[in-house]
């Protein structure tokens, strides 16, 4: 393994503990659970005759999959304003480092969103085939996908306000 | 040897010229300061020479390399505390020292060392948005020497210091000067004065004053009144002139006044001046 790939493996573990440790972790809970919420209440729902639970909860995970392109935005901006950028451009192999990092602790996040839908949905929803092979796959290939598109797109945009504004979210 | 060599920088900006032909060189293991009014350049300078910044015109090396070109090799024997830093804000102290040393393979200082040098071992398991600014800038600078950096570039390191700090920061430097190339920006002369081998006073993007303290400090003043006249006498050494003042005239001379050479005046009629 190269000291960039180290550092930056490093680095995106002690982000991720730090974003589900604290008051942190209460932001980190509040959409995946909100959206159980509203899986649970639509599951028994009819549409031409397809049950919507089947339906709707692989298309959240995919959404949830989709949410670290707007993550990985967020923390560029954000970390190109206070400084982190230019401290990993001062330091040698930092902004492999840096780019590796966010991919860690990103696609953690989000598979721990993915876990919080998944784990009780599985209990809820009935007609689901898991475990599934190409589950894997898909979301390597979509944590790594999105997050690309997300760290190319926050570095177009020029303050973390004007990302927000960009996506009228979060 | 030389650390730095700069030839003709220029920078540009639209039609402003931020820097204008400014040529100087740094000695291997030795100390320049910086000085010049907010606006002068001096950041703009720095950043240059640390490769964030591309330079209008002119030549410039940093430990022989162009740092427009520099690679990570280059960037490891580099050191940078920039002026201000709000970064990895959630980070313990010890946490974030050891992984900025962790991209130095086997140079990195030890840790706990480090730590005691600048008064931050107390503090070491606090998260950086609990600092102080004082504290803060104290880590920023270690981060600047985790990795033994043959040249450390440091713009207004010791802004927001109380006196205690500024005097563990002066400390810390002249424990590592010889090894270590630096160079400086402050506006604090009397800081300049106590740690730069060499001074540079940048004004509106030239350079208006190269030399040691001493050399831009001048002369002193000696004042003086002999039989009912005043007089006046610039010169080195003011001790010795008043000595043999005394000595060929005995208590007829009164209203002695004498007023050191300081670089405060020399800078400040420099940067009015210009």
């Amino acid at each position: 393994m190269t000291p960039a790939l180290r550092a930056g493996l490093s680095r995106g573990l002690i982000e991720l503990r730090q974003s589900f440790s604290g008051s942190d972790l209460i932001a980190q809970v509040f959409w995946p659970a909100v959206t159980l919420v509203a899986v649970f209440f639509l599951r028994n729902h009819e549409f031409n005759g397809v049950k919507l639970g089947p339906l709707i909860l692989p298309s959240v995970l995919g959404m949830f999959v989709a949410f670290g392109m707007l993550l990985v935005m967020q923390y560029l901006t954000a970390e190109r304003e206070d400084g982190t950028l230019l401290r990993a451009k001062a330091t040698p192999y930092g902004i492999r480092a840096y780019f590796t990092g966010k991919l860690v602790t990103v696609s953690g996040t989000v598979l721990a969103y993915l876990a919080i839908l998944l784990i009780p949905g599985l209990f809820l929803v009935h007609g689901m085939k898991f475990p599934d092979p190409t589950l894997v796959g898909v979301l390597i290939l979509g944590f790594v996908a999105t997050q690309s598109i997300g760290a190319a797109l926050g570095s177009l945009i020029s303050s973390p306000r004007a990302g927000r504004r960009a996506f009228g979210a979060a | 040897m030389k650390a730095v060599t700069v030839d003709g920088l220029r920078m540009r900006y639209g039609a402003n010229d931020v820097l204008n032909d400014v040529t100087f060189q740094v000695d291997s293991g030795k100390v320049l300061a910086l000085l010049g009014p907010n606006g002068a350049g001096k950041t703009t300078t720095i950043e240059i020479l640390e490769g964030f910044r591309r330079r209008s015109a002119g030549r410039v090396s940093v430990l022989g390399v162009d740092p427009a070109h520099g690679d990570e090799r280059w960037r490891a024997r580099i050191g940078i505390v920039l002026q201000s830093w709000r970064d990895h804000a959630k980070w313990r102290v010890r946490e974030l020292l050891t992984h900025q040393g962790s991209y130095y393979a086997g140079l990195a200082w030890d840790i706990d060392d480090l730590l005691a040098a600048v008064g931050l071992t107390e503090h070491a398991d606090k998260q950086l948005r609990m600092l102080s600014g004082g504290q803060r800038r104290r880590l920023d600078v270690v981060i600047g020497l985790v990795g033994r950096p043959e040249m450390l570039f440091l713009d207004e390191p010791t802004a927001g210091f109380d006196p205690e700090a500024r005097r563990d920061f002066h400390e810390l430097i002249h424990g590592i000067t010889g090894e270590t190339t630096i160079m400086l920006t402050t506006h604090d002369l009397p800081e300049a004065e106590k740690l730069a081998d060499r001074i540079l006073i940048l004004s509106e993007g030239r350079i208006v004053a190269d030399g040691t303290a001493e050399e831009l400090a001048g002369e002193d003043v000696v004042r003086w009144t002999l039989d009912g006249r005043r007089h006046e006498r610039s010169t080195q050494d003011s001790t010795r002139f008043v000595f043999d003042l005394f000595k060929r005239y005995g208590d007829a001379v009164s209203g002695l006044e004498v007023r050191p050479a300081s670089l405060e005046d020399t800078y400040l009629t420099l940067v009015e001046n210009a």
